[in-house]
């Protein structure tokens, strides 16, 4: 195989295996149903979405990163939690790491991960969208490693960080470095923010397609249109990296590593930015709390600070020139 | 293509790029670019390396697009002359119209030609009043009998000073306004009538000019490509089977310049943006390669549009931290094919061949479908 | 902060507007690349206009109107190193033009072709050097000033300069670039508004078209926030908004350049069209000291030093 190849039939494939997200997980439900989003992680189960790269003789669907990463498009689009990348990351790091008992539960869903970040002194976490009992992931340079946290509280919040206390420069209960599971965190993150950045720019075209003021729809407005144009180019650029990224991992090309990093780089501008133009194309409404558009711009958010920020994977990238 | 095959092919173009790459860089504009560029589309041609984007039976090659890719990714890793010189209008434009258009005989005599690096070829199209808005074109084409007489006015044709053909574009119908009653045709350029000043851009060269037209006659048989009347079809023939690879080794050649920035980057402050360019490039290589993948096969998308933009901005950004980097006065800078020559060059890219802004119109309107605005 | 000139201010740039049109400042009509004017800068020189700051009766908020002014001419002449970083020192101490660099002697410098003095801040010392224009070697530049170099400092009188002196030359060189970078800019967008009012496509004026006018109308903010930040660091001369100012300009200039000339279209890459003439030279400051991240970085330092 190369990784001069078209990936449409991929594509599909992976759409076709994820369209239920669109009944299953619908934007509006962050807005009408919050409540009911920790019932609703069955359904990742069932589906069987944590567990698209795995082998099928671990509980997996035995595809690949490829289909990981464009899967990982779709779930951002539809704000899944960074649960999602969490539960998918920890799983893998306990097959990896012999601990079967504890993967089996993530995938069969009695328990759930969360993402979380170190503080520099390591003696507190900063976790994301946790509830009480999740293991806890943090993503690391070399690849992941994680912790059983305590005394993590309830929240009510549709997206949170909240920071727990952990006993000073305690121990990972795993630790797995390896380049692959490094690139993997990257890539599904980074899917998600292709998502996001995608999603927010179909939203913003539709509604300059329908919002009329001065006797015409404001897409007609040549500053609004370019802003739209600007966002299709931001998230054709995402979306593409991340594929490219992907599809190179799988082949082994060399250089896969770094665009594995350039991709999580550029999704998360991507999201960002997106997620503002959403925000600014839906006018007032955008700001407003019955719209959806803020919500895609705190989970572009929760994700930035839970890989640790732009800036950290600037650094990586400079650290990694040849 | 398997990939073995394709290792093989690779093989063979770096080995030959390896061997015959000119040694010194190419002259900019003038008399002696006209001679590099047909020594080396002739040498190519020698080599079996020309057309490579042609069907075969006009003489291409008709490579798959895998193989154009690593074609073109040899040929920027031995730094090859940069496709967008004299000979881009020739092999890319105006050879494929003709492809697409022309008549027997003309197909004969002048595809030949291009591939062999016998001519160079120009374009006219613009007008001082007609950049943008094309259509509004206004340099006229009188028929008289079997000839057609022009007189008029185009600028911006780049190299028209050495070229041999010029690929004009000019009203016929006296009647007719905006995309209606114009036609495409062959023009030789040493006609009588016809005069050209090259212009003085700012990055340098006077590669651009301006070309006046006193009733300078041509014969319709052997000119006019497409059909009286039909001149915008005929110039937007090329669209339909453009599969993005014209530019790619401009496009791999950029992001192996961004590669070299960052190997020689010791500034800290500079450092962050040359993290985010580093990203930025690997986005151009994966949309280029995947938007020329995916329409070897069927007609390729509207986002031929995003990506030709993309790339035009981030070669400004490129060149722009490349003399932040550098520092002026310094060697990287200095010189015909030097950093900051790229960067005032690059301001070109946004404006050539369709501004930012047009771009920006026709992502909004044919990508995305948004509605186009009342007068 | 008041924001109408006062009469001394009026005074003296009235006095500039008649020298400017006595002297009949044009662009130049060939298509060159460095438009430097040896007449301006010795009129401009004669006239006493560069040293009001040393004056009395002035301040350096007077002077850098001046400069301002004197930036958006199409022609160049060494005006704001004169004016502003000039006074720093004892009058007949040192000798005009001045060209500036960072840290190394023999890297290039705008003016120095021209320049008596050549100052080069060391970080904690300043060396004032005595320019021999026999050693001076002129570097090919593209950005609009002219642009020399040293081969070696033989034989040239080199005086060591305490940090102190340092610290107010690279303040002032802060200044100067922000104040002559907002004149610049001004200029570069008047000459761009005309054109997009005249130019015509698609049967209206570009002016009228809603992408151009909206990014116009930033460039307009853009360069109505350097001016007022620079004419605020002239005011105070203080360490943190000189540092402000400069970073502000630097930190603009890609984005307001990349605009203009995209309104320009095809005309305004040539050497005709008279952008390039304000536009290379706000390109040829994007580097000094250290670019925009070292002027914020300088500004974070001198207004929270003492609270971190």
């Amino acid at each position: 195989m190369t990784i001069f190849r078209d990936i449409s039939e991929t594509r599909e494939l992976v759409d076709s295996f994820t369209r239920p997200a669109q009944s299953l997980f619908p934007v509006a439900r962050l807005r009408e149903d919050a409540a009911g989003e920790n019932a609703r992680w069955a359904n990742m189960v069932e589906m069987g979405w944590l567990a698209i790269g795995l082998p099928e003789g671990s509980g997996g669907v035995g595809l690949t990163l490829l289909e990981e990463a464009l899967a990982a498009q779709t779930f951002g689009r539809h704000l899944l939690s960074s649960n999602y990348p969490a539960t998918v990351l920890a799983a893998d790091a306990s097959l990896r790491s012999g601990w079967q008992d504890l993967a089996a539960s993530l995938l069969d869903g009695s328990r759930r991960a969360a993402l979380a970040r170190r503080s520099a002194d390591e003696g507190t976490i900063v976790v994301f969208d946790a509830e009480p009992g999740d293991v806890l992931v943090v993503i690391t340079s070399s690849g992941v490693d994680m912790f059983d946290a305590a005394a993590i509280a309830a929240h009510d919040s549709v997206h949170w960080a909240s920071e727990v206390s952990l006993a000073k420069r305690a121990k990972p209960l795993l630790s797995v470095a390896s380049p692959d599971l490094a690139a993997k965190a990257q890539l599904i993150v980074a899917g998600m923010l292709a998502g996001i950045a995608s999603e927010c720019r179909d939203r913003a075209v539709e509604y300059a397609k329908v919002r009329e003021q001065f006797g015409q729809p404001i897409g007609a407005f040549q500053a609004v249109k370019h802003h739209c144009a600007n966002m299709a180019i931001t998230a054709h650029a995402a979306r593409e990296l991340v594929s490219f990224a992907a599809l190179s991992l799988v082949e082994q090309a060399p250089e896969s590593e770094h665009l594995a990093m350039a991709a999580l780089n550029l999704a998360l501008r991507a999201a960002r930015d997106n997620a503002g133009l959403n925000i600014q194309i839906h006018g007032g409404m955008g700001f407003s709390d019955e719209c959806d558009a803020h919500l895609f711009l705190k989970a572009a958010r929760i994700l930035n600070a839970a890989v640790g920020g732009i800036d950290s994977t600037r650094q990586s990238l400079m650290a990694s020139v040849q | 293509m398997p990939s073995d095959d394709l290792a093989q092919f690779r093989a063979e173009a770096r080995s030959w790029l390896h061997a015959n790459t000119p040694a010194h860089s190419a002259p900019l504009d003038g008399p002696d670019s006209r001679t590099f560029v047909l020594d080396w589309q002739r040498c190519m041609y020698e080599g079996g390396w020309a057309g490579l984007t042609w069907p075969s039976e006009y003489g291409g090659r008709s490579l798959s697009v895998a193989q154009q890719i690593v074609w073109f990714e040899e040929y920027a890793r031995c730094g090859a002359p940069s496709t967008h010189n004299a000979s881009f209008v020739g092999i890319n434009h105006a050879g494929p119209t003709i492809i697409a258009c022309g008549s027997v005989e003309q197909k004969a005599f002048h595809l030949p030609k291009i591939l062999s690096g016998e001519v160079i070829w120009c374009q006219g199209f613009s007008e001082p009043g007609a950049g943008s808005d094309l259509a509004s074109l206004r340099t006229k084409g009188r028929i008289e009998g079997d000839e057609i007489v022009i007189d008029g006015q185009k600028i911006w044709s780049s190299y028209a000073d050495i070229g041999d053909y010029q690929e004009l574009l000019i009203r016929t119908d006296p009647e007719s306004t905006r995309h209606k009653g114009l036609t495409w045709l062959i023009c030789p350029m040493d006609l009588p009538g016809i005069t050209v000043r090259p212009i003085k851009t700012m990055a340098g060269p006077a590669k651009f000019c301006e070309v006046f037209y006193d009733q300078v006659r041509v014969p319709i048989r052997e000119s006019v490509v497409g059909g009286i009347g039909e001149g915008w079809k005929t110039a937007m023939a090329t669209l339909s089977f453009e599969r993005g690879t014209a530019s790619l080794a401009l496009q791999i050649s950029l992001v192996g310049k961004v590669e070299q920035l960052a190997a020689d980057c010791i500034d800290p402050f500079v450092a962050p943006r040359l993290a985010d360019l580093r990203a930025d490039a690997a986005a151009l290589k994966a949309m280029s390669y995947s938007f020329a993948l995916s329409s070897e096969h069927g007609t390729p998308g509207a986002e031929g549009s995003l990506i030709r933009l993309y790339f035009a901005e981030l070669a400004k950004r490129a060149s722009d931290l490349a003399v932040d980097l550098y520092g002026i006065g310094s060697p990287e800078l200095a010189g015909e094919h030097g950093w900051a020559f790229e960067f005032l060059d690059a301001y070109s890219e946004t404006i050539a061949g369709g501004t930012a802004e047009i771009q920006r119109n026709i992502i909004g309107e044919r990508v995305l479908g948004l509605p186009r605005g009342k007068a | 902060m008041d924001f109408e000139q006062n009469e001394n201010q009026t005074a003296i740039l009235g006095g500039l507007e008649q020298l400017i049109a006595g002297l009949q400042v044009e662009a130049p009509k060939e298509g060159v690349l460095v438009a430097f004017s040896t007449r301006l800068d010795a009129e401009l020189e004669a006239s006493g206009f560069l040293d009001i700051a040393r004056e009395a009766e002035f301040t350096l908020l007077d002077s850098a109107l001046v400069v301002e002014r004197l930036a958006r001419l199409p022609v160049s002449a060494e005006v704001a190193f004169s004016a502003l970083v000039g006074p720093l020192f004892p009058t007949d101490t040192v000798q005009r033009p001045f060209a500036l660099v960072t840290a190394n002697p023999l890297s290039p410098a705008r003016f120095l072709t021209v320049a008596r003095t050549l100052l080069v801040d060391k970080g904690d010392e300043l060396l004032v050097i005595d320019v021999d224009p026999s050693q001076v070697e002129e570097v090919e530049s593209l950005f609009a000033y002219p642009y020399g170099k040293l081969a070696s400092l033989e034989g040239m009188a080199v005086r060591r300069m305490g940090a102190d002196l340092a610290t107010g030359v690279r303040r002032r060189w802060r200044l100067a670039l922000a104040v002559e970078g907002s004149g610049l800019m001004q200029s570069a967008i008047d000459t761009v508004i005309e054109h997009v009012t005249n130019r015509y496509q698609f049967n209206r004026p570009l002016g009228s078209f809603q992408a151009i006018q909206h990014r116009l109308a930033t460039a307009a903010g853009t360069q109505q926030s350097a001016r007022w930040l620079a004419l605020r660091a002239a005011w105070s001369d203080s360490e943190a908004d000189c540092a402000l100012a400069a970073s502000y300009l630097q930190d603009s200039i890609p984005t307001i350049v990349y605009d203009l000339h995209q309104f320009c279209g095809a005309m305004g890459l040539t050497l005709e069209f008279p952008l390039h003439f304000w536009t290379y030279r706000l390109k040829a400051m994007l580097g000094d000291l250290g670019g925009s991240s070292a002027q914020a970085r300088a500004a974070a330092i001198a207004t929270w030093q003492d609270a971190a």
